[in-house]
């Protein structure tokens, strides 16, 4: 006791002082108020008599030890006057001290954070016990978790899309590459591509587009060459039949007839020869009719009979083959091979024949024949070849054009060849005319 | 006179040929007409012709064989190709065998009659050679021969000895003309 006057007694004795004991304010004694005094009689076990009091002083700020004392947290200790005996923590109080108005709740302190609180009564010494906690602090972490989350969540969609990106263009620049280089040949064939070594579907990509270009050059070149070698035949056969030689001898023959006054026969070569061309030419139509051929093969053999009177000829056309079309000057050629190669020679005259007839299975089958000297196989695969056997480079070119126009026109749906019957030479010319190509 | 073959296996040309001229007017006698080679060579044998109008593509065997035949017997003949148009590569491979000229299809009598006297004129000289070769005794003439030699060159003489020599030559089948005494 430190101290022992009559106004502290006094107040002793007027304390009813239990055995349980109580807690005092001698605040207004000058104690401190922070100071609380646990007062307790003491008693003889044996007698149950009072020997004594047992003060116990209290001091609240030590309590504050045993607070907690974090940021986001706080305890206050306060008595009923709403004074603060002990705090600790980050609450910033007000001058007007803390007095919580329920026993839980909400506030605000002196800075403006907000506080969840709970508040007891410690009955005996009189005091507000009240835990505060500060939301704010304490939903830190969880803000910066969600920080955290949002920013790692950014981090990645970041790296995602950049990797994306990547991979697009790492993908798109080849294609674009290549439509950019398709794109720059617009009129004229695409040049391959420059390869690429690795080994994904783009490269896969790169080597297909290369094989198909080379694909495709070589069906232009294909293309190129038959439109080519289709073109020089027909320039041949036009050339060999407006070629000096036929016009000159029959101009030579018509000279000599007139030059003897045979002006009758002068006159009818003339016309042979006018319609002659003028079949031939046909305004430039590929195709003809078989009896117009015929007729064409009647003029250039009247032709031939005046400057080789000893020479005999036939043409024999099924009626019901007449208006079949072939191509021009199909059979022309043959008949010129004839009388060159197969009568010329032999030097006592002879007959060439033509017919026009059905075979079976539609077929048709135009033969020219002549009592000639004959023509071995050889020779006339050899002429179908386009070897150059005979002296005059008109006459053999006649037997091969025949065979290449035919395969241009009729494909395999055609067919020439060699036959001998009692001493005629028989060139067969079998063609499907439902099979022909409009080349 | 002297003769004249033709080789063309167009009749149509031959007779033209015949026909363009009359070849007696020019001292010439047609000997005949052939139209395939064997026939022709047959002929030239025969009637050995001073001059032949040969064409190239003919039955064989054909006018450059027909030349070359020519040269390799040393027969005395000059050959005036008859060609085509499309037959004019051969005609100059023809030039080799000492062919003296050709005549391009179709031509009209002034051609003819250029052609034929330029080389009627060749066979006079090549007749005048060898006479005087004769003479001198480097070669020998070919029997049977008429041979007439004029001195003075004068007119009425040759004409005389040129109807001899026609006589002759109807009866001999050979042929020879007048030499002028000048050369």
């Amino acid at each position: 006791m430190r101290q022992t006057d009559e106004a502290f007694l006094a107040a002793m004795q007027a304390l009813d002082i239990s055995t349980k004991g109580v807690f005092l304010d001698l605040s207004a004694l000058g104690y401190p108020a922070t100071t609380r005094f646990f007062c307790k009689e003491l008693r003889d076990i044996t007698t149950n008599e009072t020997v004594g009091l047992v003060f116990l002083e209290v001091r609240a700020r030590s309590l504050q030890e045993y607070c907690i004392s974090e940021n986001s947290s706080a305890v206050i200790i306060s008595d009923q006057d709403g004074r603060v005996i002990a705090h600790s923590g980050s609450f910033a109080l007000t001058e007007a001290g803390f007095s919580p108005s329920a026993a839980q709740g909400q506030l605000q302190d002196a800075e403006g954070s907000t506080w969840l609180y709970r508040s007891g009564v410690v009955s005996l010494a009189g005091w507000h016990v009240t835990c505060l906690l500060n939301t704010r602090q304490a939903l830190l972490p969880i803000y910066n978790m969600l920080t955290l989350l949002t920013a790692a969540a950014l981090v990645i969609l970041l790296v995602m899309s950049g990797v994306a990106m990547l991979i697009a263009r790492r993908l798109a620049r080849p294609i674009e590459h290549l439509s950019r280089h398709m794109s720059n040949f617009t009129g004229a064939m695409p040049l391959p591509v420059e390869p690429r070594t690795d080994g994904d579907e783009i490269a896969v990509l790169y080597s297909s587009f290369n094989s198909m270009l080379l694909q495709n050059a070589r069906l232009f070149e294909d293309y190129k060459r038959e439109q080519k070698r289709k073109q020089t035949i027909e320039l041949q056969l036009i050339q060999s039949q407006i070629k000096p030689h036929f016009l000159y001898n029959t101009l030579d023959t018509i000279y000599c007839l007139a030059g003897m006054g045979r002006t009758d026969e002068a006159s009818r070569v003339t016309k042979a020869l006018a319609d002659y061309y003028r079949l031939v030419l046909n305004s430039g139509q590929e195709w003809i009719s078989v009896r117009q051929e015929m007729t064409a093969l009647n003029r250039y053999l009247t032709i031939m009979k005046v400057r080789w009177p000893e020479l005999g000829y036939s043409l024999e056309c099924e009626p019901a083959l007449e208006e079949v079309t072939i191509p021009k000057l199909l059979l022309q050629p043959l008949v010129e091979n004839s009388i060159q190669h197969g009568i010329r020679p032999l030097h006592r005259g002879g007959t060439v024949r033509v017919v026009a007839r059905t075979a079976p299975e539609g077929v048709v089958e135009l033969c020219v024949m002549d009592n000639g000297c004959g023509m071995t196989e050889e020779q006339f695969a050899q002429a179908l070849r386009g070897k150059r056997s005979g002296r005059t480079d008109e006459a053999s070119f006649g037997l091969h054009s025949v065979g290449r126009r035919l395969a241009l026109f009729y494909g395999t749906h055609s067919q020439l060849v060699l036959d001998r019957q009692d001493g005629w030479t028989v060139v067969k010319l079998r063609i499907e005319p439902g099979e022909a190509r409009d080349v | 006179m002297y003769k004249v073959l033709l080789v063309d296996d167009e009749s149509l040309f031959t007779d033209y040929l015949a026909h363009l001229l009359v070849w007696e007017e020019w001292g010439c006698t047609l000997c005949g007409t052939a139209s395939d080679g064997e026939t022709a060579w047959e002929m030239i044998l025969r009637h050995r012709p001073d001059v032949l109008f040969l064409d190239i593509n003919i039955p064989p065997p054909d006018g450059l064989e027909l030349c070359r035949r020519l040269r390799e017997k040393k027969i005395p003949c000059e050959v005036i190709i008859v060609s085509a148009h499309s037959d004019f590569a051969f005609t100059k491979k023809a030039i080799r065998y000492d062919v003296v000229d050709y005549l391009l299809k179709p031509f009209d009598r002034e051609e003819l009659i250029q052609a034929l006297t330029s080389y009627l004129g060749r066979v006079a000289d090549g007749r005048a050679r060898l006479l005087r070769r004769c003479l001198q005794g480097q070669d020998t003439l070919p029997v049977p021969c008429v041979m007439a030699v004029m001195h003075t060159g004068e007119q009425p003489g040759t004409a005389f000895l040129t109807r001899v020599c026609g006589e002759f030559e109807k009866q001999t089948g050979s042929c020879w003309g007048v030499l002028d005494g000048r050369d």
